[in-house]
Formats: C-alpha cells, sequence, structure tokens
C-alpha cells in the first residue's frame, strides 16, 4: 500500500479515541497511544508551558523530563534519551492558546514531510477534542443531575462518532457535496435544531447556500442566495467569528431571515487557507431554546470539519465546481433535473402574490408515489431511479406550459397551478395525471406499475403561503393514501397535525435512529397453575429530555407517517432478539415454549411486504414461528377486511400466532371474525378491571369467553389487578390473564430475575 | 507424544534450561512426568507450563507442585502444543530456567474487574521485584477470548516503557473459543493475566514475523465496538467478509466451519511497517459480525490477507534468524515459541512438524517448548506489540 493511503487512513476515527476519554490526562494519554501506535514510536509526550503533562514509553514516574524539553527545544531531528536511545524525534503544536506541543520519538527511522503533515492535522483534531472535553468536564462539575451527566456524555458519544463518520469520507475524498450535506445533518441533529444550513461566499455580496437541511415538517427553505449583510451566516463571515442570537424576538432590528420563525441561532465560521469563506448555521424553533458554551463548541468542531472538507478540495478548480454545482443544486433536483423544492417555494410565492393582485386562485397538488419503495427494494434503486426520470415527462403530458412541476424529495413531486377556478380545476389535473401514471412504465423491457396518491390545497381557500398550502396538501395527501382513496382535497377537519405534533415527530425520528426506545416485557400465564406461557412486548419512548413519552401520544402519530414501519420492524427484531438471549441461556429461567407477543400496527398489515419481514426476522433469531403472537385489534382489521384478511392468512401460513387484541372494543363482525385464521381473543381490560364490582361486566366477558371458545380459539383475559378477578376468570374457563396482578411490564433485566423468583414459589401458587 | 527430555547449560555455566513433556492422559501423572523431567538442573527459577485444554488443570498443577513446591509457575491452556520433537496436541510441556544467571518475578491478575489494561499493569509492576540483570523480558501469557489484546500491551508497555521488551502469547482451547485458563504457582484462573519478569545474564532474542500478504482492495471498517466488526463498507461485516472471499455460502449459516475458515483467512490493519493481520476468531450468525482478538477501531481500513505454505513456513526462518540473531554470538540455550494456530492451519500437520523442525535447526541441542495461541504479543519496537497469525520466537542464552 502506498504511504499516502496509510497516512490518510490514520486521521479517521482519532477523535472517537480522545472522546471516549474521562479527563484531559486520560485523553492525551490515548491520544498519545494511538499516535505512538500509527507512526510506530516507541515513546511520546504532551509538553505544555515546558512541562511534560503526559508521557509514553518510560517507566511510571521515570520520565526524562529535562532531555525531553531540551531535545523539544533543541530544533534537531534526532536525540539521544533515556529508556529508548538514540532515536528520530518530531514535534508538533497542539493548541497555540496554551503552548502545548506534542513530541514523538521514533528509534528505526526518520519521519518523512507526509507524516509531520499527517501529525499536524491529526494534532489539530485533538486541540478541538481536548477543548471538548475541557467544556464537558467543566459541565459536568455543574452538573446536579446525574441525569445531565448521562445526557452530556451521551452526546459526546454520538458527536465523536458522527465527526469520525465526517472524518472518514474526508480522508477517502468522498463527493464535496455530500460531505457538506453530512456536516449540516449532523449539526442539525447533534444540536436538535430544526435547521441547518451551509453558506459559502460567492462574489464579495453574496452567500450562496451549499448545504441544507431541514426536519420533517418544516416546509420553509433557506433562500439559496442571499445578501452578505442579510443574516446571522453573513454577519459570523465578516466578523469572522461565533455569532449567536439568543431571542430574535428580543434582539430588535437585526433583520436576519430566519427571524420569523427562529427562537435561537448560531452561526460559525468556516475557513481555507486562513481566509473566512463561509458559515454554518442552525436555528431552532424551541422557544425559551439557548444554545450553551458547549453547543458553540459542538458548532465550532463541525465548522472546523467543514473547512477541513474544503481544504481537502484544495484546487481552485474544486472550489469553482463545488459552487458551480451549488448553484445548480439551488434549484434543481439532480436525479429528475426538475425544479426541487427551493425553486417550487419561489415560483409559489411568486404566484401568490400575483395572484393576491388579480383575486385569483392557486393550487398546489402533491403526489407521493404508492409502494415506489417496491420498486427500490425489488429491483434496486437504479430502477427506482430510472421510473423517478421518466415521472416527469409523463406528468407534462397533463399540464399546461405555465404550470410548474417540481420533485420536492423522495417519491413526492409537487405542481403548482396558477389561475385556477376552484377546486373543480385542481379535481381535474390531478385525476388526469393519475390517469397519464396508470399507463405501466417500461424499463428495460419491465413492466412497472406506479401509482399515487394526491392531496390538494388552493390559495387562498386552505392557506395564503406557500408554508401552510404545502403542509395542508401535505395532511390531505396523507388522508388520501389512509383511505385508500386517489385525490383528497384538504378541508380544516383533516388537519389534525398541530405544531407540536409535527415537533414531536422529528423527535420520534431521531429516537429511532438513536436508541432512544426500548422494550418493556409483561409476562402473561395460564389461569389454572400460575405457568408463564410469554410475554407481551410493549414499546416505551424514553426520551432525553421529554422524559417517558407514553405510547398512545407517539405510536398514533408514527401511524399517521412513515415512521411506523420501522418502529413495527424495530420492535420485532429486537423482541426476537430478547427472546432468541433467553433461549439460549443454558440455565436461564425462560422455558423453551415462552413465546413472545407483538402489537402491529394498522399500516402493517396494509404492508405487504410484512410477511417476509417476519419470516426474515423469524430466521435472523432462529425462533420457531409458533413463539410469535402478533396482536391486531378488530378496527385494524375492519378497515381493509379483504386485505387484512389476505395478509393474515399468509401470516398464518408461515405459522405465527394471531391474536385479537383489545377485544370487545371495536366493531367486529363476527361473521367475518370466524373467517380469520386467528388463533386467540384477547378481552379488552376496561370489561376485566370492573369485574368485581359490576355483574354486568362479568356477563359480558363470560359470553367474550363462550364466544371465543365456540370460534375454537383460546381466551385471554388482560388488565386483572387483583386475586378475586383472577379466580373469577378461572371459574369462567378463561386460558390465560395478564395484569399487573401478575406483573407489570417491567425490563429484560427484571424479567430474568421475576421468572427466577416465581420459579421458586411452590406449584399452584399463582402470584 | 514421546516423553523428551533435553537439557542445555549456559556457557558460563551459571543458567540452564531444560523442557519436559508428556501426553499421559491422567493430568497429575502427566504433570508429575513433565516436571521430573525439566527440573535435572539446581536452583529452578520458573515453570512455564503449556497444557492442553482438556486436562484437568488443577490436578496437573498439583502434579507440578508435587515435584517442585517452591518454584513459581506460570502457564496456560493452549490450541496445541510444540515439544522437542515436533508439533502435539492433548499433552502438556514444561519448560524450566534455572541458575543463578537467571532471576524471576511472577504475577497474575484478573481483568474481571479492573480490565485487560490494568491487569497486565499490575503483572508489569512485578518488574519491581526482580533482582537487576543486564538483560530482561516480561513473558506474558493472557485469555485470548476475554477483551481487546492490545490493552495487555499497553497496560505493560506504560508501566514498564520503551525499555523492556515484551512476549508471549493467548491461552487457547483447542478451537472451541469458549474459556481458556491462566495458570499461576498452583492457582487455575480465567479472564487472567499472567506474567513473569525474567533478567537474565545472557542476552535475549526476539523475532517475530508473519508471512501473510494483503490482496485486493481494502474495506472500511464502518462499524464497530470494540473486537467486533459489525459492518465493512456498510454491509454486515460477516457477509462483506465471506463474499470478499468466495467463500462457500454455506460458512454463513455454520458457526463452527466458519471459525476453521476464519482462521486462515485473517484481516489486515494498515500500519506504517505494513500490515498488521487480525485473526478472526468466530462470526455471529445472527448479527452477522466478526469476531476479532483485538480491537478493530471504526473507521480503520483492513484489507484480506493471504498466506500459503511457502510464505507462512518462510516466515519460521526469517523469526528464527531475528530470534538468535539478536544474542550477540552466543549459542541459544532455549526457545520459546508462541506460534497463531492459523498457522497450523495453513501448514497442515506435515506442514507444522516441518516448522518445529525449522526452529529445532536454529539451535541445534537446546530444548524448545511453545504452543499454539490464539495471538501472540512481541513488543520490541514502537508500541504495538499485539499480534496475530503469526511467530515469536524467543532465544535465551
Amino acid at each position: 500500500m502506498a504511504t499516502s493511503d496509510w497516512a490518510t487512513q490514520q486521521l479517521a476515527g482519532f477523535l472517537a479515541v480522545l472522546t471516549g476519554a474521562a479527563d484531559d490526562h486520560e485523553a492525551e494519554t490515548h491520544a498519545l497511544e494511538r499516535l505512538a501506535e500509527s507512526f510506530e514510536a516507541d515513546a511520546g509526550a504532551f509538553i505544555k508551558q515546558q512541562r511534560v503533562t503526559s508521557s509514553l514509553g518510560w517507566p511510571v514516574g521515570r520520565t526524562p523530563d529535562a532531555e525531553l524539553l531540551a531535545a523539544v527545544n533543541s530544533d534537531q531531528s534526532h536525540a539521544e534519551i533515556y529508556g529508548v536511545g538514540a532515536c528520530e524525534i518530531v514535534v508538533v503544536p497542539v493548541d497555540r492558546d496554551e503552548s502545548t506541543t506534542l513530541f514523538l520519538a521514533r528509534s528505526n527511522y526518520p519521519f518523512s514531510a507526509e507524516e509531520t503533515g499527517l501529525l499536524r492535522g491529526m494534532a489539530r483534531v485533538l486541540a478541538l477534542g481536548l477543548r471538548l472535553l475541557g467544556t464537558v468536564a467543566a459541565e459536568r462539575r455543574q452538573a446536579a443531575e446525574n441525569q445531565l451527566l448521562v445526557l452530556s456524555l451521551r452526546e459526546r458519544q454520538l458527536l465523536s462518532d458522527r465527526l469520525s463518520q465526517i472524518q472518514r469520507r474526508i480522508t477517502a475524498r468522498d463527493p464535496l457535496q455530500e460531505i457538506l450535506d453530512d456536516i449540516t445533518t449532523g449539526a442539525a441533529q447533534l444540536l436538535e435544531s430544526e435547521m441547518a444550513v451551509l453558506h459559502l461566499v460567492d462574489d464579495p455580496e453574496f452567500l450562496l447556500l451549499a448545504s441544507s437541511l431541514r426536519i420533517v415538517g418544516e416546509r420553509n427553505v433557506a433562500k439559496h442566495r442571499i445578501p452578505l449583510t442579510a443574516g446571522l451566516g453573513g454577519r459570523a463571515v465578516v466578523e469572522d467569528r461565533l455569532c449567536i442570537i439568543d431571542n430574535f424576538r428580543c434582539s430588535t432590528g437585526d433583520g436576519a431571515p430566519e427571524s420569523n420563525e427562529y427562537w435561537s441561532a448560531v452561526a460559525a465560521p468556516i475557513h481555507t487557507e486562513g481566509r473566512t469563506i463561509g458559515s454554518l448555521v442552525i436555528a431552532t424553533q424551541q422557544a425559551n431554546r439557548s444554545y450553551l458554551d458547549s453547543d458553540q463548541e459542538i458548532m465550532l468542531a463541525f465548522a472546523e470539519h467543514a473547512s477541513l472538507a474544503l481544504n481537502q478540495a484544495r484546487s481552485h478548480q474544486a472550489m469553482a465546481d463545488a459552487l458551480e454545482d451549488a448553484r445548480h443544486r439551488a434549484l434543481h433536483d439532480e436525479l429528475t433535473g426538475l425544479p426541487n423544492r427551493a425553486c417550487f417555494y419561489d415560483r409559489t410565492d411568486h404566484a401568490l402574490r400575483l395572484a393576491g393582485r388579480d383575486g385569483s386562485a392557486t393550487a398546489v397538488l402533491l403526489f407521493d408515489l404508492n409502494r415506489f419503495k417496491e420498486i427500490n427494494d425489488t429491483l434496486g434503486h437504479k430502477y427506482g431511479d430510472r421510473v423517478l426520470r421518466e415521472i416527469g415527462p409523463r406528468f407534462r403530458q397533463g399540464l399546461r406550459e405555465s404550470d410548474t412541476l417540481a420533485r420536492l424529495g423522495g417519491d413526492e413531486f409537487c405542481v403548482l397551478l396558477t389561475r385556477v377556478n376552484g377546486i373543480g380545476d385542481a379535481l381535474e389535473v390531478s385525476e388526469r395525471i393519475l390517469g397519464l401514471l396508470e399507463e405501466p412504465f417500461e424499463i428495460d423491457g419491465m413492466t412497472m406499475d406506479v401509482e399515487a396518491s394526491c392531496g390538494i390545497a388552493i390559495a387562498p381557500l386552505d392557506g395564503d403561503n406557500v408554508d401552510v398550502l404545502l403542509q395542508h396538501a401535505d395532511v390531505a395527501m396523507y388522508v388520501a393514501k389512509h383511505l385508500d382513496a386517489k385525490v383528497v382535497a384538504y378541508n380544516d377537519e383533516l388537519n389534525i397535525n398541530s405544531r407540536a405534533r409535527l415537533a414531536l415527530l422529528g423527535k420520534l425520528r431521531t429516537g429511532i435512529a438513536s436508541d432512544q426506545l426500548v422494550l418493556f416485557y409483561q409476562p402473561k400465564a395460564a389461569l389454572g397453575g400460575g405457568h408463564v406461557e410469554g410475554v407481551e412486548a410493549l414499546v416505551r419512548w424514553q426520551h432525553p429530555t421529554l422524559g417517558l413519552v407514553p405510547p398512545d401520544e407517539f405510536i398514533p402519530l408514527a401511524e399517521h407517517t412513515g415512521l411506523i414501519k420501522p418502529l413495527t420492524t424495530w420492535v420485532l427484531n429486537t423482541a426476537l432478539r430478547q427472546l432468541h438471549y433467553w433461549r439460549e441461556q443454558a440455565d436461564g429461567p425462560i422455558s423453551e415454549e415462552m413465546s413472545m407477543a407483538v402489537n402491529l400496527s394498522a399500516r402493517s398489515l396494509l404492508d405487504e411486504s410484512f410477511p417476509a419481514e417476519v419470516v426474515a426476522a423469524l430466521e435472523r433469531w432462529r425462533i420457531p414461528a409458533h413463539l410469535l403472537e402478533l396482536e391486531i385489534t378488530e378496527s385494524m382489521i375492519m378497515a381493509d377486511p379483504p386485505r387484512a384478511h389476505h395478509l393474515l392468512t399468509e401470516l398464518a401460513a408461515v405459522g405465527v400466532k394471531l391474536s385479537i387484541d383489545d377485544f370487545g372494543t371495536g366493531y367486529s363482525s363476527l361473521a367475518y371474525l370466524k373467517n380469520l385464521p386467528v388463533n386467540q381473543l384477547k378481552i379488552d381490560r376496561t370489561f376485566v378491571c370492573n369485574m368485581s364490582q359490576d355483574p354486568l361486566d362479568t356477563v359480558i366477558v363470560r359470553s367474550m369467553i363462550e364466544l371465543g371458545h365456540n370460534l375454537g380459539l383460546r381466551v385471554i383475559a388482560e388488565g386483572i389487578e387483583d386475586g378475586e378477578t383472577w379466580e373469577q376468570l378461572a371459574s369462567l374457563g378463561c386460558d390465560s390473564g395478564q395484569g399487573y396482578l401478575l406483573a407489570r411490564p417491567m425490563p429484560a433485566g427484571q424479567v430474568e430475575s421475576w421468572m427466577r423468583a416465581k420459579a421458586l414459589l411452590p406449584v399452584g401458587i399463582t402470584f | 507424544m514421546e516423553s523428551s527430555l533435553t537439557l542445555a547449560q549456559s556457557e558460563t555455566a551459571t543458567q540452564w534450561i531444560l523442557t519436559g513433556a508428556s501426553d499421559d492422559p491422567d493430568a497429575r501423572r502427566a504433570g508429575v512426568t513433565a516436571a521430573k523431567q525439566a527440573l535435572g538442573g539446581d536452583d529452578p527459577k520458573l515453570l512455564v507450563v503449556f497444557a492442553a485444554s482438556s486436562y484437568d488443570q488443577t490436578a496437573l498443577l498439583a502434579g507440578i507442585a508435587s515435584v517442585v513446591p517452591d518454584v513459581p509457575v506460570i502457564g496456560c491452556t493452549t490450541a496445541g502444543e510444540i515439544v522437542a520433537s515436533g508439533p502435539a496436541s492433548g499433552g502438556v510441556v514444561v519448560m524450566a530456567l534455572g541458575g543463578s544467571g537467571f532471576s524471576v518475578a511472577t504475577a497474575a491478575a484478573s481483568s474481571d474487574a479492573v480490565g485487560l489494561r490494568q491487569a497486565s499493569a499490575t503483572v508489569a509492576e512485578t518488574f519491581s521485584r526482580l533482582d537487576p540483570r543486564p538483560y530482561k523480558v516480561l513473558l506474558l501469557l493472557s485469555d485470548g477470548l476475554g477483551g481487546d489484546q492490545q490493552e495487555v500491551v499497553r497496560g505493560a508497555f506504560g508501566v514498564l516503557g520503551a525499555e523492556v521488551p515484551l512476549v508471549g502469547g493467548c491461552a487457547g482451547d483447542d478451537m472451541k473459543m469458549r474459556h481458556t485458563l491462566q495458570f499461576h504457582g498452583s492457582e487455575v484462573l480465567e479472564h487472567a493475566v499472567v506474567g513473569a519478569a525474567i533478567g537474565s545474564e545472557g542476552p535475549i532474542g526476539i523475532g517475530v514475523q508473519h508471512g501473510w500478504r494483503a490482496v485486493g482492495e481494502p474495506m472500511v471498517v464502518t462499524s464497530s465496538s470494540g473486537n467486533s466488526v459489525l459492518t465493512l463498507d456498510d454491509q454486515p461485516a460477516l457477509d462483506a467478509y465471506l463474499q470478499r472471499l468466495d467463500a462457500p455460502p454455506s460458512l454463513g449459516d455454520d458457526a463452527a466451519a466458519l471459525t476453521l475458515f476464519a482462521a486462515t483467512h485473517p484481516l489486515g490493519l494498515s500500519r506504517r511497517g505494513g500490515d498488521e493481520v487480525r485473526f478472526v476468531a468466530s462470526g455471529d450468525l445472527s448479527t452477522r459480525s466478526l469476531n476479532c482478538i483485538a480491537a478493530l477501531p471504526q473507521g480503520s481500513m483492513v484489507r484480506i490477507m493471504q498466506g500459503d505454505y511457502d510464505s507462512v513456513l518462510g516466515a519460521t526462518n526469517v523469526a528464527c534468524e531475528q530470534a538468535v540473531a539478536a544474542l550477540d554470538g552466543r549459542t541459544p540455550l532455549g526457545l520459546l515459541a508462541f506460534d497463531c494456530i492459523a498457522r497450523k492451519g495453513v501448514l497442515g500437520d506435515a506442514g507444522v512438524t516441518d516448522e518445529v523442525g525449522r526452529i529445532r535447526q536454529y539451535a541445534p541441542g537446546a530444548p524448545v517448548a511453545g504452543f499454539y495461541t490464539y495471538g501472540e504479543i512481541a513488543r520490541t519496537h514502537g508500541v504495538s506489540g499485539f499480534h496475530n497469525q503469526t511467530l515469536v520466537v524467543v532465544a535465551f542464552s
């Protein structure tokens, strides 16, 4: 392998070593070790203000400080040092403010110019890491609560992972655009901000958008070209320092374009070769959110990485290309060549202003392809991309020359119709386009069917600005999808997306990705004898600042959006992995036949790829199919009976057990139920918990048990809270029970100890 | 295995090394036989014991102690022993170092509570108890299945610095990859680092060579956690690895076969002086990850390493030459070999016999002992002294 390959690889992952450390000293020691390993050095030291602060390569307490300092100050490239002997040495600055230097000694060969250059780069990253660490340490001292400590450590880990990933991409010379996108995404996610933009100086007066990111739900888009004097990003460039606005509403006269929408913002300058050439800005809409010192450090770290990336793309040509690219990207979608979101915003803004003058109506038609993911999944992205490219011309056939067609991202397309005569026109156009899409797409001799759903919003009726219009068209489109209708026009009743919900949705997306979700398990047992039959997996969301978010708050939200699919996948795999782990424990307390119940969402029952996913998960975790119970509610089945029937039949064929959850609360058609391949009914807690008080409930429960048994199903009661109810249910012939009396939902670790404790009770004693 | 006895005396006759071996299935008797053979000289200072994992190790050590109750012992279980007569398995080999020319201090520390680095550092502290001699080495034996073994080197290096060379190996368990044991005195330990600080009047030579070369394009470790490599080039590591090697797809579902295959198909980590080999110990069929014997940091680049019979055997000569050349022309008293189990996989039974024969040629008449390891330690230059798929030879004089 060529030396240069070797050299660039050493940078990657270096920061991760530093940020794993508990304090400065440990970070220095780890860094020295890592550097010595990378450079095959025999010894090394950190020297701060002419004092050796950490060293490696000498027995404890026997570092030859005086010899080291003499060597460091000598300007020689070799020295004779105790414990190492005659050696080559290299000295590089770490932090000029603190006058810290790094020293390495190697006995067998000299340090090349390239190695010294690399070492300088690593020293820069190191200084950054140490600065970060210092901030975290200071915060830790102040942190009154343990919770805060955990959070900062966790954030630090995330930061280090994120920066390592970016470093890796820089060293791998990935396309500059992708790296800059990684930087904006990383900064926004880590600092939980809704907006992040990276601007580069275009000509002396303007900034050009190089990368931007907005969290889901935020429909506005960064201006692709802004005057240098217009906002916080420009200020960071002009003043060449980190700029911060804590509360836009209080800082009058700032004139920043962010000031209408955001609460606080931070901007950090980006440099190459000593010149300020751009800025990274993040902003938040969360009221009362201030960016703390540690947040500012993180911003500097990301800006520093943007500088690194731009430095890497050293040649002026590369810079010019990047700017040219940015100009084009600012207005067009790369894949399809269609106008992009930013362009769509501009044009809609313009159209709305004109319409305001002549009083005409403007329509926004939002299209989302149905099951487009299947094409990607089954045939690969290449085919998916080809389809996306052919969508544009197909749409165009149904549009006037003056209508704008844009791709907003993914499989979302949007049409802007000006001067329409009300909803009728818009419906007509949307149906015409959907009709055109019905013709199969033929790519490489393969025919593909593409369907779409469309949501329509009309100005001024449904909103007078592009954000609101798109948001409402989006709501209408989701409703269309949910109802399996092709087109839905917006009305206020559809709007269930309050701002808070959208904010929560952004957090949930991060939560799934960053392991904030946990599963709790609630055991169920045979009513006669108390033998534990299985557990039900229940998802909990432990948000770092919101605390424990109840499932009934975030699951419906996930259901309403695409998030339910990754959530279901996560729950299914996590639950089966846990069961696998329990089964693998040689002398664990879990029986061979213990089952795992997982709750499904309505979307899973509409997702034709779901049975295959279940099969794959069972195989992956080597769980016999009959040990998995999938719980579905009556209302899910009744939402689309034929499709549910089809999917449930497929699932039953795999061998998994199907259970009707919350039985009694929906509007089950008994006739329908008996044709479904279900194995079990679960009587809803609302009937069970009042049984001991209300004789009517007892009657209802008795008939449910009989009904279940007549249909050949097992019957389980949930929500048993006292011994009397348990006995009563047992005497009614109910098969199994679940509830606080037996055990509350608990983390996996507790299940094991609970099972062990339970196994110690004599047979026949239930609790 | 035949019982064997070899004795070598230093030219100045102040030091001696002897080995003994037995393949008696009775652990205690095997210990007694091997120890008796190894204890032919006066003033024994240290016994180094390498034993098959099938033995009742407590009985084996009791057998040894019954022959010489007060001599320090360190040792470990193996994936095969190396004795003077050739490679073996299912037996025990004992090397004794004695005479006033040697000084020895031993120690053991469990890594359970404090981690490998601290355990190794604790063992290295034993150097402070060593009677000074002109030449010195720290011999370390660790549990190769218990964490990032580079930490063993880091821990000892942190205490001793560049002055003291480190050698040793990771205990084996006959390729079962479940648990290995370490010995200190009459104690049988798990998850431990055991070590002997050895001082010597004569020079001590160390040779290290692997004989593998990198092939194909590098892959990036896109996700790893400790010794587990989760993804390579963003693909599940196990699948990316098998695919790159054109391995039979069935290996992806067969943990035992995969371990055997992986033993001869290591990964190489790019270093200044060439690729450092990393042994793939096993694959996790459910998470599709690879488990190595030392950490592969996220972001590092790895390549598939290839070795063949000739290159691997060629490395034997180089390692032995290096070790003997460092003795300043003195005749070797005895050789200690830490040989990676993977090399055995490439060489086969005939090959390892050839290899041990070659080792002996470099020190005619001198006793040889060693074992097949799950990882080797040899730090003479620089700080990264943990190796895989490597032969480490230590020559005493």
